[in-house]
Parts: structure tokens; sequence; C-alpha cells
């Protein structure tokens, strides 16, 4: 069991987002959550990220990349914290061969290698999130949180990636809009509707209207 | 007072606060001395504007060499206070670090070239170090404030609490250094017409040839100077370039003038311990608390027979400044927007702006002094051209020149821009604010009553005494007014428009 959650519940201010959650989530587990906007994924996410932190690549909404500062670069810091200052230093000066080896075939199973050394405000909305996924993928962590990691992608190109994460992770918790996709590439889906987890099963025990009817 | 600002919408807000803003200017010039003292003013002025239309040139190496040094003191100023100034930005959060740089920005270029001259002459240190002190504290809030306004903080990102200078390096840097550039160009480009105004002090720059030309009426020889040093400021953007940074730096240093002058030790560390202090606390037989009280009554007399007056001209002038300038702002702005797109027009209104912006308010008060007398009047127009050209250029750059604005006329001003830069306007105005009262304390040099003419007189009376309490007399009105006007900004609390930082 790597998380755990019992009658958990969550407010903004008066607004109670999250209402007595009980959810444990196995090692191995490819979690789906699904849900209309403002359900409280984002917040449900947010609790499991704080469990273990050192565990987790977790990909958040704002992706949280940093303007002027190249592609390669926004990547290379999410391991900051590993490297010594002045070896930093020097990566930024020139990059650091072995690492950039590293990101460089990360980048091109994500289809962003030709983008590396660019700006990443001059990057497509679609670009920047795979540049964030990327991040995700250099930390080497075992669990993958992710709030809503391809919704920027065509559909091509967003089942390549999903696929991409799932198999580089042990154990991930994901956050989805497109029900399809929950219901093809996990092997459990969590619907959430205003606040409580209304949904908790198999995909092959689950209908597509069963789902359909989270967003009403 | 505080009703005043309940305006059910920001414009009624805002509306309110211009109009009090324009009557307490009026009311300032109803008490302070705004006349023309001077017989024949626009004869002077029409021989004065003939001459400087023509302007010539008798030795143009002098010239040359104006320039260069102008420069260098800038170049190495400025580079110097970079530095210090990134240095302090890094530490800023701390309040003796922010304590400390309020107070030394607080003191003029001028004041601290007054009392560097007393330590190394007529030097290069003196210019360089007079443009360095208070511009490295500038830099430290202004970088501050900038790394405030970083869209992602480090915050946002995971472990962010180890390798903290890393995360300073790729979160902070990358999005903060376009700001952080652009602003340093700017304040080269103040650095070079401080470095011009040191020269009134007799510092080898452009101003000490102007000042000498002006007095002695010789107008062509000032045009050339003057032309000189707005093609000078104009051309910056073409030559000023960061990787040629270090071939500059290097001959500013081979250029730098030698001076004669030395100061042993000995005098150095009298001007500290006796020069500085009134006769009255340096007896021997006093203990340290007797001192202190005597200090406290010799500061109190000096206050009320110097420091009062000093302070109520410099608020007086200040605040008419302030009014006019955003006057002068309010009237010029519309027709640069409307003009806009306008080859011809823009061209013009650019150089105009131009012209208005880079030249010091110091020189301009000086001119208008030797045309109107003396009195606040040609201060309060030197600070009003100066402010409201560099205000309506700030604004005019945030107008966006597309297809739409090439036809914008007057009505379509006021009902599509003005409602978008106002605010933006009255919080330039309130920033400028505490840069018009350092400007007003310094133009006491030139004999308006306002402090700095208590303090130039108490150096050329060789008072230290009178001078240093006096110029801490100064910085603390400075700092209370720049508390005042920060408070005055965020009255119009916005999210999208900040100068600074809400500290």
């Amino acid at each position: 069991m790597i998380f755990e959650l019992r009658d958990i519940s969550f407010s903004y201010h008066t607004k109670r987002v999250l209402d007595k959650i009980n959810l444990t989530v196995e090692r191995g587990e490819k979690l789906a959550i699904v849900g209309a906007s403002g359900v409280g994924k984002s917040t449900l996410l947010n609790l499991l990220a704080q469990q273990h932190p050192d565990d987790i690549a977790y990909c958040t909404q704002e992706r949280n990349l940093v303007t002027g500062l190249s592609c390669y670069n926004n990547i290379y810091l999410a391991k900051l914290a590993e490297f010594g200052a002045l070896q930093n230093l020097c990566n930024l000066l020139r990059p650091n061969p072995q690492e950039l080896q590293r990101i460089s075939l990360i980048a091109e199973q994500l289809q962003i290698a030709d983008k590396l050394h660019h700006s990443v405000e001059t990057l497509s909305g679609g670009q920047q999130q795979r540049v964030a996924i990327a991040r995700a993928f250099y930390q080497q962590r075992s669990i993958f949180i992710g709030d809503e990691p391809v919704s920027n992608l065509d559909s091509v190109t967003a089942r390549l990636v999903l696929k991409a994460i799932l198999k580089r992770h042990q154990s991930c918790v994901i956050a989805l809009h497109d029900r399809t996709m929950a219901l093809t590439y996990f092997d459990r889906v969590v619907g959430l509707k205003q606040g409580k987890i209304v949904i908790d099963a198999k995909p092959a025990d689950i209908s597509m209207q069963v789902l359909e009817q989270l967003y009403l | 007072m505080i009703a005043l600002y309940r305006g059910v919408s920001q414009g009624l807000k805002l509306r309110n606060f211009s109009l009090s803003l324009l009557l307490v200017g009026l009311l300032a010039a109803m008490v302070g001395d705004v006349q023309i003292y001077a017989s024949e003013p626009w004869q002077h002025l029409q021989q004065m504007l003939l001459g400087l239309s023509r302007p010539s040139v008798e030795q143009p190496i002098t010239l040359v060499y104006d320039l260069l040094y102008t420069l260098a003191f800038a170049l190495l100023g400025v580079s110097l206070s970079v530095l210090v100034g990134f240095a302090l930005s890094l530490v800023y959060q701390h309040w003796l670090v922010r304590g400390l740089c309020a107070f030394f920005r607080a003191i003029h270029e001028l004041f601290w070239a007054l009392i560097f001259i007393q330590l190394f002459g007529l030097s290069a240190t003196s210019a360089i170090l007079a443009i360095a002190i208070p511009y490295a504290c500038t830099f430290a809030r202004v970088f501050y404030d900038i790394y405030q306004q970083a869209p992602l903080k480090i915050g946002h990102l995971q472990r962010a609490t180890k390798a903290n200078f890393s995360y300073f390096l790729y979160v902070l840097i990358p999005q903060v250094k376009g700001q952080m550039s652009a602003y340093l160009r700017y304040r080269f480009e103040c650095g070079v017409r401080t470095s011009a105004v040191l020269g009134f002090v007799g510092l080898p720059t452009i101003g000490f040839h102007l000042e000498t030309a002006f007095k002695q009426g010789d107008y062509s020889y000032a045009g050339a100077l003057l032309l000189a040093f707005y093609l000078l400021i104009a051309s910056m953007k073409y030559w000023l370039k960061l990787w040629l940074l270090p071939l500059y730096l290097l001959s500013a240093i081979y250029f730098l003038p030698s001076s004669d002058f030395v100061n042993d030790n000995a005098y150095i560390w009298r001007f500290f311990s006796q020069d500085i202090w009134p006769r009255v606390v340096q007896s021997t037989d006093i203990n340290m608390l007797e001192a202190v009280l005597l200090y406290a009554d010799w500061l109190l007399t000096l206050t009320l027979q110097q420091g009062l007056s000093g302070m109520v001209n410099t608020l007086l002038l200040s605040i008419m400044a302030v009014a006019a300038s955003g006057l002068l702002a309010v009237l010029i702005s519309p027709v640069c927007a409307v003009y806009k797109g306008h080859w011809l027009a823009e061209k013009l209104l650019g150089s105009l702006l131009l012209v208005m912006r880079s030249t010091p308010e110091y020189i301009l008060a000086f001119i208008l002094l030797l045309v109107l007398g003396p009195s606040m009047l040609p201060a309060v127009v030197a600070l009003a051209i100066h402010n409201a050209g560099l205000i309506s250029y700030l604004l005019q750059r945030n107008i966006p020149t597309t297809d739409s604005t090439a036809g914008l006329t007057f009505s379509v001003y006021l009902y599509r821009i003005l409602p978008k830069s106002y605010l933006q306007f009255i919080s330039l105005l309130m920033y400028r604010a505490e840069i018009i009262l350092r400007e007003s304390a310094i133009l006491g040099v030139l004999g308006i009553t306002t402090l700095g003419f208590y303090i130039d007189s108490a150096f050329e009376d060789l008072r230290f005494d009178r001078a240093l309490a006096l110029l801490l007399i100064t910085a603390l009105l400075n700092v209370a007014v720049d508390q005042f006007s920060r408070k005055m900004q965020l009255l119009f609390d916005s999210s999208h428009v900040r100068v600074r930082s809400k500290e």
C-alpha cells in the first residue's frame, strides 16, 4: 500500500471540496481519476502528493515551467538539489554531456528533442506540457501523479505519451478528462462527484454510460 | 479626506485624487514664492534660444574630453553600483539592509559629491563614489522588487528548500533577466545625466563647461554642449551592448582624469573625528551623556534656524512640482497617443520627449533661473518638464502600434486608452514624488532656499558639522515622503500595475 486516505475532508475557506474520502492505492496500481471540473480532483492529488514527496514525480496543471530558460534546463531543474551549486552553474553555461544525453533520450520519446535548446515560452501549449512530463521522467521516481498531463495533446500523441508515463512508473495516479483513455489504459478508475467518491472499480466493470453520469 | 477616496468606481477615486492633488499644488503655489524677479525675462530667453540654436565650438577637443569623462564616470560608477546593488538585493529582506539602503539613496548624488570632494578632492574617485553609493542602494531595492514580481515562485517547485543558490540561478534569474537588463539600460542613462550634473560642483564633466558657458552668456557654446549631450543619450541604444561592456570599462579606466590632489589619512581621520561634529561636543571634560544632550540642543537650534525653513520650502516645491508634472503629462499624453503612427509627427514628439526627459532637472532649473530670477518658479517648471517628459514617454510606450490605433482620435483615446493607462499614470507620478523631493532639496544648491541651499552654504563655510546634520534631516524627510507616497499608491490597489512592491 502506497497511499491511504481515511475519512478525509478538505475545505477552501467555507467551500467543502472533499467530503469524507476513503482511498487506498497499492504499489503497482495504475489509477485514473475522473470527474467534472471543480469536483476536487486536483485537491485529492495534492493530498496524495504530500504523503511521500521523495518518491513521487508530480505533474501539476500549472506545469511550473520557468520562462526565459531553455527546455533542457527546465527539465534539468528537477534534479537541482541533487547536484552541487558549482555543477549547476557550469551546466547553465554549457550543458553537462552526461545529463544532456539522458534528457535527449527522454525528449526523443516525447517528440520534443528538436526543441530542447529553445526557450520554453516559444513552445506551443502541447509542447510545454511534454516538457513538464519530461521533467517528471528525468526524476526517475517510482510513483507518478499527474493532473491532466496530456490534456493539450492531439489524441494520437496523447495516447503515446500516456503509455510512456504508465510504462516508466511502477504506480500512477492520474486525473483525466478523457473517459475512453481512462477505461483503456488503467487498471482502476475512481470517479468523483461533488467531493465524494462515487465510482471505484476495474474498467471492465464500468460502462461508459456510468462514467458519463459523472459529468451531468 | 479618506471619504474622498471611497468613490463608487476606481475611475471616480482616480478623478478625486487627481483633483485634490491639483488643489494642493495650487495651495502650495499661493504660499510659496513663485514670482518672476528678472526685469526682462522674455528678451533674455529669446537671446538665449537664439544662441542655443546656433551651436558652435572653438575647441572641439575640450568637448570630446568632457564627453569622455562624463561617460567614464557614469560607466564605472554604474557598474560598481550594479555589483554592490545585486549583492545587497539578495539580503534586502533584512530590515537593517532595507533601512540603510533607504537612507543612503535618500541622499542625492550631488550631496555625496560634496562630501567626497572634501575627502578626495575634485578627482575621479569622488565622482565614481558619488554615483555608485546611491545607485547601489536603488539597484538593491529595484532588483528585489523585480524578484518579487517573478510569476513562478521558488516555493511552487518541489524540494526548493535545499540548493537555494541553484534555484536562484535556474528559477528566478531566467524569469527576471529581461526586466533587469531593461532597468540597467535605463539606469545607465540616468548615470550619464548624473555624471553631467556633477560638473556643476566642479568635477570635470560636461556640466562644468556648461555652467561656465551659460554664466558667461556664451550660448552658442552651451548649445553645442547640450546638442552633443543629447546625441550621446539618443545614440546610446546603438552602442550600449553588453558584450562591448568589458572594452568600455577598460577604456574608461584608461581615460580617467588624473588628479594631483593628495589627501593624507590624518586629514581624512580628522574629518570624521572632528570636522563633522559641532564644537560644543568636542570638549574633553564632558561625558557621553552630556555630549549627547549638548548635540541634541545644538541640533534643535540648527533645525529651528535653518532646517525647518529648508524643509518647508523643499516640501512646497515638491508638491508644486508633482502637481505641475501631473498636469503637463495629462496634456502631453493624449497628443502623443493621437499622433502615434503618423511618421513625422511621431518622430518630432519622440524627440521632444527625449529632450524633455534627458535634460537633467538640475541643468534645466539652472537655465530657467538665469532667465526668471531666483524664486521657486524656475525649479517647478524644470521639474515639471523633466518628469512629465519621462512619464509621457513611459505611458506612450505601452500603447500598441497596431493599424487600429493609427486612426486614433481624441475620443477613442478618452474611452479606450485613458482608462487603461490612467492608473499607471498615477502610479508613476507617486513613484516620481520621492525622486522629485530629492531633486527639490538639491536644487537649493542653485540658490532656491530649499534644504540644499543650507547644505551647500554649510559646505562653503567649511561648517561640516552643520552640513552633516542638515543632510541627515534631508535624508529622513525623503524616507518619510517615500513611505507616504507608497501609501498613496496603495490606495489604488491594483494587481496589474505595480511600480514597486508593497513593503
